[in-house]
């Protein structure tokens, strides 16, 4: 892999600042994105996440910093000129013209023999399964089909990278996971560099290479989905991936892999050893890593009093409070909960490699 | 809830459409009629009036003046005003209220007072009793009801479809020829109709400023009521009323046509 190839797209300290505002929108993000890589700007709203993406595109413009594409800074570029795909969340499509002419109208700027618009414009919707509305118009289409001619819209001119706005947020359920598997396979199959923006987490999960998770303008954290998930760097990107149990508690010194907690102690399999003793830590146990156990589990596990029980159909939340009033979740099979009853004691455990230890500053 | 008084509506509904239909309908009877000067109810009927008003120069004359002026004014007000339209829903700017109520001026200051200012502005600049002056005074007058439509419009418009243009590689007047305009277009074209009728229905200020070489059609109907009582008003009077009814037919279609669900 070539230097360019790491960082194809690179956002070098982009800061944005709207007059009339004290804190910053974007404060300071640098980025390397590589060719051909899938990430999602995941975040909540106000993140900054849609903002560093119309900085991207061009329709905003950093307060400071740089966004070089193969190392060419594009910042003084108006939209037009760089080149890139995009889809919005409203689709977006020029409702007087019919699907064949908005996919064919960024080949047609760029001055494509008309023959050769024809047969890349054909190729393209069936890439997107409409071959068969070519000739329709936007307001005869489902939201789904109108994101689909959005998409083969924005791919058609074969981008460098392509930026979508959440694009899949109107649709439903069903339908919006049918278009994450299309858009990841297009994605892989024609090698796209793709920015995603979303605020849904499993949406960025199932999707991405690497995920960088926005706060308050800053990026938290940015890694593939698995390391967000099973390492997240700090209290927000924990609470905001995924479902989580934060417990606080003191590393132990000269004791790597140890915390205290009102739980007593805990092992894990990383983080403590570079901690001061005595550094107030949060321990971080996924809910669906905590196990009914049979016997009493001294270190790895703790003594519960049912608190609530919820059926979600596929697994069972249970809710409980451990020693020193301290709350803990677990998420089981119905199963497996079938004892569980509100007030009934119960036993859990857990793997040390399922422990994170997280600085409680962070 | 209405339903109990569904014919008593009905009933007031076709007393106030023939309240307002009778002194047209009038006016159309006494057009067919014969004789020099205007009665009714005629003692017969003929179309020579109109065979005299087609033959008049002093009627065909005004007729063209008033659709060229009409058109004229239609466009100045449409290349003046679409550029405000934009500013306006696009961009905040110092001033904009105080400017805006500028644009709306003229439909708050009494027609007399405009055709006075007219008056005088346009002698001393030398525009008086012509074409040129008639055109860009009808143009003021159209502003403001022009502003309105094209500013509804363009509220309406959806701005990320500029955004989308931009990003397949559309500069902004590619985006503007290519988007906005086929978009905007039908609505553009009701505010210049709306330009054209005020300026061919306008009387007051025609009457101060165009004099005989510019005369519109209102104001030779003005003179001719009050100096001949030629029959060949009522004429007139009947062409626009056929005329305008026709429009608003076809208007009533469109709409019908539109508002039916497309098909697949």
């Amino acid at each position: 892999m070539t230097e360019t190839d790491a960082s194809f797209l690179r956002l070098d300290a982009i800061v944005k600042r709207y007059p009339g505002t004290t804190a910053p929108a974007v404060d300071g993000i640098s980025v390397d994105i590589r060719r051909g890589e899938f990430v999602s700007l995941l975040g909540p709203s106000g993140s900054g996440k849609t903002t560093t993406l119309m900085m991207i595109a061009g329709f905003e413009l950093p307060s400071e910093g740089r966004i070089l594409l193969d190392g060419r800074d594009i910042v003084g570029l108006p939209p037009h000129r760089r080149n890139f795909g995009m889809v919005f969340q409203n689709y977006a499509l020029f409702p007087h013209m019919t699907v064949t002419q908005n996919v064919a109208y960024p080949l047609e700027l760029r001055k494509i023999a008309a023959a050769e618009v024809r047969t890349t414009v054909g190729r393209y919707l069936e890439m997107v399964g409409l071959s068969g509305l070519a000739g329709r118009r936007p307001a005869e289409l489902s939201g789904g089909q109108q994101q689909r001619v959005a998409l083969a819209r924005a791919l058609v001119f074969s981008p460098p990278v392509v930026l979508m706005d959440e694009p899949l947020g109107a649709l439903d359920k069903n339908l919006r996971e049918q278009l994450q598997v299309e858009i990841k396979e297009l994605q892989k199959s024609l090698g796209i560099t793709l920015i995603y923006v979303t605020h849904d987490q499993s949406e960025a999960m199932t999707m991405s290479d690497r995920i960088a998770v926005f706060n308050h303008g800053r990026i938290d954290q940015i890694a593939p989905p698995d390391r967000i998930y099973r390492r997240p760097a700090t209290r927000f990107v924990g609470e905001f991936v995924g479902d989580s149990n934060m417990i606080e508690g003191r590393a132990i010194a000269g004791q790597a892999g140890l915390a205290d907690s009102p739980l007593g102690r805990i092992t894990c399999a990383d983080g403590t050893s570079a901690l001061a003793s005595g550094q107030p830590v949060l321990v971080m146990i996924r809910p669906e890593l905590v196990r009914l156990s049979a016997g009493p589990a001294p270190q790895n596990g703790a003594q519960l009093v049912v608190s609530r029980i919820t059926n979600y159909g596929d697994r069972v939340l249970v809710e409980g409070i451990g020693p020193n009033d301290t709350p803990l979740r677990l998420r089981v099979s119905a199963r497996e909960a079938e004892g569980c009853r509100p007030g009934a004691r119960i036993q859990v455990a857990w793997d040390p490699e399922d422990v994170h230890v997280l600085p409680r500053s962070a | 809830m209405f339903n109990g008084s569904g014919t008593l509506s009905r009933s007031l509904a076709v007393l106030v459409a023939l309240f307002i239909l009778i002194p047209m309908l009038l006016v159309a009877v006494m057009s067919f009629g014969q004789g020099s000067s205007l009665r009714f109810p005629p003692q017969a009927y003929t179309l020579e009036s109109y065979a005299a008003y087609f033959k008049s120069r002093s009627w065909t004359i005004p007729t063209l003046n008033s659709f060229v002026i009409g058109a004229l004014s239609a466009i100045l007000a449409l290349a003046v005003t679409t550029p405000a339209a934009f500013a306006f829903t696009l961009y905040d700017f110092r001033g904009k209220r105080l400017i805006r109520l500028l644009v709306m001026m003229p439909l708050m200051v009494p027609f007399i007072v405009m055709a006075l200012a007219y008056f005088f502005f346009f002698g001393q600049i030398g525009l008086l009793n012509t074409m040129a002056g008639v055109i860009i005074a009808h143009a003021c007058l159209a502003i403001p009801i022009v502003f309105l439509i094209q500013s509804a419009s363009l509220k309406g418009f959806d701005w990320t479809l500029v955004r989308a243009s931009q990003a397949c590689g559309a500069g902004a007047f590619t985006t503007f020829r290519r988007i906005c305009l086929p978009i905007l277009r039908p609505s553009f074209l009701v505010a210049g109709l709306f330009a054209f009728i005020s300026s061919f229905d306008e009387t007051v200020v025609a009457l101060f400023i165009s004099g005989r070489a510019a005369s519109t059609l209102p104001r030779r109907m003005f003179e001719s009521v009050r100096q001949e009582s030629d029959p060949i008003v009522a004429v007139v009077s009947t062409l626009l009323f056929g005329a305008v009814a026709a429009v608003a037919l076809v208007v009533a279609l469109r709409q019908r046509r539109a508002a039916r669900p497309a098909n697949r």
